[in-house]
């Protein structure tokens, strides 16, 4: 015998009857106890729980739209769109039957110490997935690695005071773990580095992780620790008058490790008030340097600084460390940009949007091209700028695109540094499709 | 001849070296603690070491300690010490509530937030804060709250976008009926926490905008607590005829606003804002009026009494995300330019604090702010200020009072390690000042005069007893209550109890 459940609606003038039946989507069996909810706007979402059979009703439902989702605990819907099916019940219709699935879901727990084997607090853990077959996911900052392979972020988590983490919901497939310190929060130990799974200093030394789907998977990491080197310089540019500002003006300096994947490498910073600088506890390898110097906008009372100067460029810190590296600090300039589209796909305004992906404080930009096809990113601070572009219009949207190149540099899968030197211009070409095929 | 320079530099660069060394222990149980992080800062430079398996660390330093060593390990909590000579550290073990949070139907109530509150004296005032941070539940309800201090805790959960009321442990919208969760150091409580369907009020009504507005990106609407242990917030969208209704209310203060685009408005977005006392019943029929947000320019004056020499003083403030920011000029005067009509907070700084050479700069305590006719509560970190009003803005800073004394045993001896001094005025609600200071002596941050309690903390690391108005009750009388004088004032001598030390 189904449970039932009242909806209470008593005038309506049809008594619809919504009711359907909730399986394993591996096994095809029924799951029982699971709940299912009945949800319309503005109004209180009505439950009922499955049956041994794994059906379910709901009786006396009013005329109108509803969604149907189910859940249980440690079960997810097959995707995240079919979550919550929709139903509409009216005169000609009184009735709707669902079938919902649901599956065990995977799960990435682990532990992250350090080199005494104490828990790390506060870790952030982050997963980078290896791109493979089309999973229905949108990921935003795909990188290409040196192998051809293409990663992106997938999703992480945080350590508790005893170190552990735990991520549920993994799509099945090949995965990257990294521990590394929270943005607010520094690890204790300065000599502990970011750390890839299970105690690798880079992705390229890392081990991949193989989650199947409805996995648990454990993978505990034990962070390295390494005394770091300094790294000391100067600033050459810093204008006269903005180094005599003194408390106003300043320049960040920080470290981004080459072939990071990172959204937000927590690598060594300094903030410097002249034009020497020092960086603490690098880690010996290959980086790219980014500095940016704000000033304050209108009367130098300090709180409210721009940026003004900036640079990017790489360096190699040796295991004895760096002393007397020169950073040529530049204007940050606008970027020029002009768009072009395939044969066949008509000119149209192209939104483009250059997104940060390594960054020292704000970062990004995107502008509207106009007729003829021209853009001007403006005030974007220093950093790594990756490029995507649609179609403005809601019509546009499906404008895709095709290639992305500053100057004669292929920035259409890693982006490029900012800024940079001289005066390259940014082309982007869009294709559009046709006839069900992509031009 | 190469190899002896190199020897004879080396043996300068030792000698120039000083050993700062120590052991750090369980406080309960006195027993050694191996790996736990031992940091100082010189100058510019972190200098680190961890205990070894007797809990024992040792720092190589190129220039005498000055600031203390932070001490640190996980399941205790942080601490610092400060000294000459070999250091004993006493880390005290956190203590930590966990459990699972489960829904009426036995589901886990994942993505729930949990706080652990406490309650705090601030200006004067009793307020429940949160603690330690808070925390949201797993995939299977679990939480766990790390890194408290012995206490008596109320927890608190929120279900963000759930359909659940924000409520106290055990499942109730009203303190009073609330759990306390006593736990001491070291403790370790399981609580698990059974959500309960809570009939609480909505708040409803109807946002009007002037005729012919159409804002672009349409108009929010939200609730926002005052004087909330957590801060929470509600939204609603707003219906096309300009109604709202925003469900799940729990009784409190709030500010209902209603802004076309984001919060802190710009010139010429929508707003409207009203103060609503929600009960156990439901608001309706508010009406909104929106206008367009105008800016004010508010001009103000800086002046020192009491002795205060006039120094040069920046005045900003801040709601939220943007920081306006004056300096006052040569007579004191200032301009704050283009203030919006929303909340702010109101701060000072001495920017020549920063440079060399200005050694008194710092003896300067803000003790009065007024905004046309009415005086603002104030404490010496800023005020509090509506924006909105053509002012003008007087903001007074008065001479501020050094005061040092000793700390002594029963016997007369100094206080060994270090020693946390702190005075809460008798009356007014500026913050209590507190002094640190090493083996038995210490040096109060300037201070207005006036009278004052005075207490000594058991542990220079439970600051939170500043603020503890169980502890402030319980310690009132320890030491007769000083009176402050302008001027020189004599050094202070406190003898602690046996017991306290």
């Amino acid at each position: 015998m189904p449970l039932a459940l009242l909806a209470g609606q008593s005038e309506a003038p049809v008594a619809g009857i919504v009711e359907g039946v909730v399986t394993n989507g591996v096994t095809g069996a029924p799951i029982a106890g699971a709940r299912v909810s009945l949800e319309a706007t503005e109004a209180e979402p009505l439950f009922a729980r499955t049956d041994a059979d794994g059906r379910f009703q709901f009786a006396n439902v009013s005329p109108g739209a509803y969604g149907v989702g189910a859940e249980k605990p440690g079960l997810q819907c097959d995707y995240a769109s079919r979550c919550s099916m929709s139903v509409t019940l009216n005169a000609d219709r009184p009735g709707a039957t669902v079938a919902i699935s649901l599956k065990p879901y995977a799960v990435l727990s682990g532990r992250v110490t350090d080199f005494n084997g104490l828990p790390i607090a506060r870790s952030s853990i982050t997963l980078v997935k290896v791109l493979g077959l089309p999973d229905n996911t949108f990921y935003a900052h795909v990188q290409v690695l040196p192998d051809g392979r293409k990663v992106a972020q997938a999703g992480g988590s945080r350590t508790n005071d005893r170190g552990e983490f735990r991520i549920p919901r993994i799509p099945p497939g090949t995965y990257y773990l990294v521990a590394e310190k929270s943005s607010e929060s520094a690890w204790e130990d300065s000599a502990n580095h970011t750390t890839y799974y299970p105690s690798a200093p880079d992705l390229a030394s890392a081990k991949p992780v193989e989650i199947a789907a409805g996995q648990q998977v454990r993978a505990d990491i034990r962070v390295i620790r390494q005394e770091g080197v300094r790294v000391t310089g100067r600033f050459l540019n810093l204008a006269a008058p903005a180094a005599a500002a003194g408390n106003y003006t300043y320049t960040d300096v920080t470290l981004v490790p080459q072939g990071n994947v990172l959204t937000n490498p927590g690598g060594p910073f300094s903030r410097s008030r002249s034009e020497q600088f020092e960086l603490q506890g690098v880690r010996p390898g290959k980086y790219t340097l980014l500095a940016v110097t704000r000033e304050p906008r209108g009367d130098a009372s300090g709180g409210d600084q721009a940026p003004k100067l900036a640079a990017s460029m790489a360096i190699d810190v040796p295991d004895r460390g760096l002393d007397g590296v020169q950073v040529e600090l530049q204007p940050l300039r606008d970027v020029r940009g002009v768009v072009s589209f395939l044969d066949g796909c008509s000119p149209v305004p192209v939104r483009v949007r250059a997104r940060c992906r390594n960054q020292i404080g704000p970062c990004g930009a995107e502008a509207v091209s106009e007729s003829g096809g021209s853009f001007l990113l403006e005030g974007s601070g220093p950093g790594r700028l990756a490029i995507n572009a649609r179609g403005e219009a809601t019509t546009d949207r499906r404008l895709t695109l095709v290639s992305a190149k500053l100057g004669d540099q292929d920035v259409m899968d890693n982006g490029f540094d900012y800024p940079f030197a001289g005066d390259a211009v940014l082309r982007v070409v869009m294709g559009c499709p046709a006839n069900g095929s992509w031009k | 001849m190469k190899a002896l320079f190199l020897l004879v530099a080396l043996s300068a660069a030792l000698c120039a070296q000083t050993i700062t060394e120590g052991d750090v222990v369980d406080s309960t149980t006195g027993a050694p603690l191996a790996g736990a992080y031992v940091s100082t800062r010189v100058g510019e430079e972190t200098l680190a070491a961890n205990t070894d398996s007797s809990g024992h660390f040792r720092l190589s330093l190129s220039q005498p300690l000055v600031g203390g060593i932070q001490v640190y390990r996980a399941g205790f909590l942080r601490s610092s010490a400060v000294g000459i000579g070999p250091m004993r550290v006493a880390l005290t073990p956190q203590a930590a509530i966990s459990g699972k949070v489960l829904d009426e139907d036995g589901f886990p109530a994942e993505n729930v937030v949990i706080e652990a509150l406490r309650f705090r004296q601030i200006n004067s005032r009793r307020q429940l804060k949160s603690v330690g941070g808070n925390t949201q539940a797993n995939d299977l309800g679990e939480y766990r709250l790390a890194g408290l201090p012995a206490g008596r805790y109320y927890l608190h959960v929120t279900n963000p976008g759930g359909r659940h009321t924000a409520q106290y442990y055990p499942g109730t919208l009203d303190l009073r009926e609330a759990s306390v969760i006593e736990v001491k150091a070291g403790e370790e409580r399981d609580v698990g926490i059974q959500l309960v369907k809570l009939e609480a009020a909505r708040v409803a009504g109807q946002v009007v905008l002037p005729a012919g507005a159409t804002p672009v990106h349409g108009i929010a609407v939200s609730l926002q607590t005052v004087d909330s242990p957590s801060g929470a917030q509600f939204h609603a969208p707003m219906r096309e005829d300009g109604t709202f209704t925003i469900s799940r209310v729990p009784p409190g203060a709030y500010v209902l606003r209603a802004v076309s685009g984001n919060y802190p408005p710009a010139a010429s977005d929508l707003l409207a804002e009203q103060r609503v006392e929600v009960g156990a019943m439901d608001v309706r029929g508010i009406v909104l009026n929106a206008h367009p947000v105008e800016t004010v320019d508010l001009a103000g004056t800086v002046v020192f009494e009491g002795g205060a020499k006039p120094r040069p003083v920046v005045i900003g403030i801040d709601s939220c995300c943007r920081i306006i920011a004056a300096r006052a000029d040569a007579n004191g005067a200032f301009v704050l330019k283009a203030l919006l009509p929303v909340h702010y907070s109101v701060k000072w700084w001495q920017p020549d604090l920063a440079k060399p050479g200005s050694p008194e700069a710092a003896h300067v305590v803000l003790s009065a702010a007024r905004l046309g006719d009415k005086e603002l509560p104030v404490s010496d970190a800023g005020f509090e200020l509506d924006g909105g009003s053509a002012g003008p803005l007087r903001i007074t800073f008065t001479a501020g009072v050094a005061l040092s004394g000793k700390v002594l045993d029963e016997a007369g001896r100094p206080v060994a390690g270090a020693t946390v001094v702190f005075l809460l005025p008798l009356s007014g609600i500026n913050p209590a000042p507190a002094g640190t200071g090493s083996e038995g002596v210490f040096i109060c941050s300037p201070i207005l005069p006036g009278d004052y309690r005075v207490y000594v903390l058991p542990d220079p690391d439970h600051w939170e007893l500043t603020q503890d108005p169980d502890y402030l009750k319980a310690h009132e009388n320890d030491f007769p209550p000083v009176r402050v004088n302008a001027g020189a004032n004599p050094s202070l001598t406190l003898h602690v109890p046996a017991a306290q030390q």
